[in-house]
């Protein structure tokens, strides 16, 4: 099981949290003027990728809110984690 | 209409465990129990309206004589006090509150609380069965609170004092649900002796 630094209550298991998926671009301002293909791209399509990896997560039996989370996809680290809207701290490159 | 205890129907021999110093449960059903929701500012309003003192951290607990606020969130707070107190608390904060973008909820009928009461050991012991939280002395002293899980319900936990080797915690439980975590609690305290005093 992780140990989730939730940004106001500090670690917790992770059974109190829910993972909301990948933090993705975001989300366009105009999606009337985008074709299918590019809204399917923004709606569907992640980056899956291999390392440092930035995700949404939801301390759903404790404070209730939602926060960002960074962690390395290879070995499962957790490296930071932030409030949504706040300047996320350095994080390391992929394959560092 | 009577108000009914959530644990009214519980068979206290049922849930009993022989034990020279039990872990014991008790369940204080009717206390008044408020959610205030909003920012800081309007949570920091209500709290000085109350006559509280600060509790801007996730996990402070503030005491203003028999009534407590537990932050539990940096939105949230839980606001304790005598039976019967509820109507008028809540009267008197929702345009307090209303009025800086928050909101109050009377949580008092859909809510109860059970109170786990014994030598310190053992009642930690008895709520880290079930419970993820850190619960060592240094984690969850008396005068700190968590918004958690108990098994797989949702609970607000309060550590609420410690006296000569005894703590007492509180468990804030949705009304459903406090059968089953009673007899959860009771299960993860039989080692220790349990008493359920209905």
């Amino acid at each position: 099981m992780l140990e989730i630094p939730c940004p106001w209550c500090g670690p917790r298991a992770e059974v109190e949290f829910a993972c909301g998926g990948e933090s993705g671009p975001p989300r366009p301002a105009d999606p009337g003027s985008l074709d299918d293909a590019a809204w399917t791209a923004w709606l569907w399509n992640r980056t899956n990728r291999k390392g440092p990896h930035v995700e949404t997560w939801w301390h759903q039996a404790g404070c209730g809110r939602w926060f960002l989370l960074a962690r390395d996809t290879s070995d499962d680290r957790v490296l930071a984690s932030w409030p949504i809207g706040a300047t996320p701290p350095p994080l390391p490159e992929e394959g560092a | 209409m009577a108000r009914i205890a959530a644990l009214a129907r519980l068979d206290p021999a049922a849930l009993a465990a022989p034990g020279a110093d039990p872990v014991r449960l008790a369940e204080h059903s009717f206390r008044a129990r408020l959610l205030l929701r909003g920012r800081d500012e309007a949570l920091a309003a209500a709290l000085e309206a109350l006559g509280f003192g600060p509790a801007r951290e996730v996990g402070a607990v503030a005491r203003s004589g028999e009534r407590r606020a537990l932050r539990l969130g940096p939105d949230r707070l839980v606001l304790l006090d005598r039976p019967g107190e509820e109507t008028a608390l809540e009267a008197r904060l929702a345009p307090l509150l209303g009025e800086r973008g928050g909101a109050v909820v009377d949580l008092t009928e859909a809510m109860t609380t059970l109170a786990i009461d014994g030598p310190e050991p053992a009642v930690r012991a008895t709520l880290a069965e079930g419970c993820p939280l850190d619960l060592h002395a240094r984690a969850f002293p008396p005068g700190r609170c968590a918004a958690s899980l108990y098994g797989k319900v949702p609970v607000w936990l309060e550590a609420v004092e410690a006296r000569a080797g005894r703590l007492v915690v509180e468990l804030h439980v949705d009304r459903s649900y406090a059968t089953h975590l009673a007899r959860h609690l009771a299960l993860a305290g039989r080692e220790f002796g349990f008493h359920f005093q209905s």
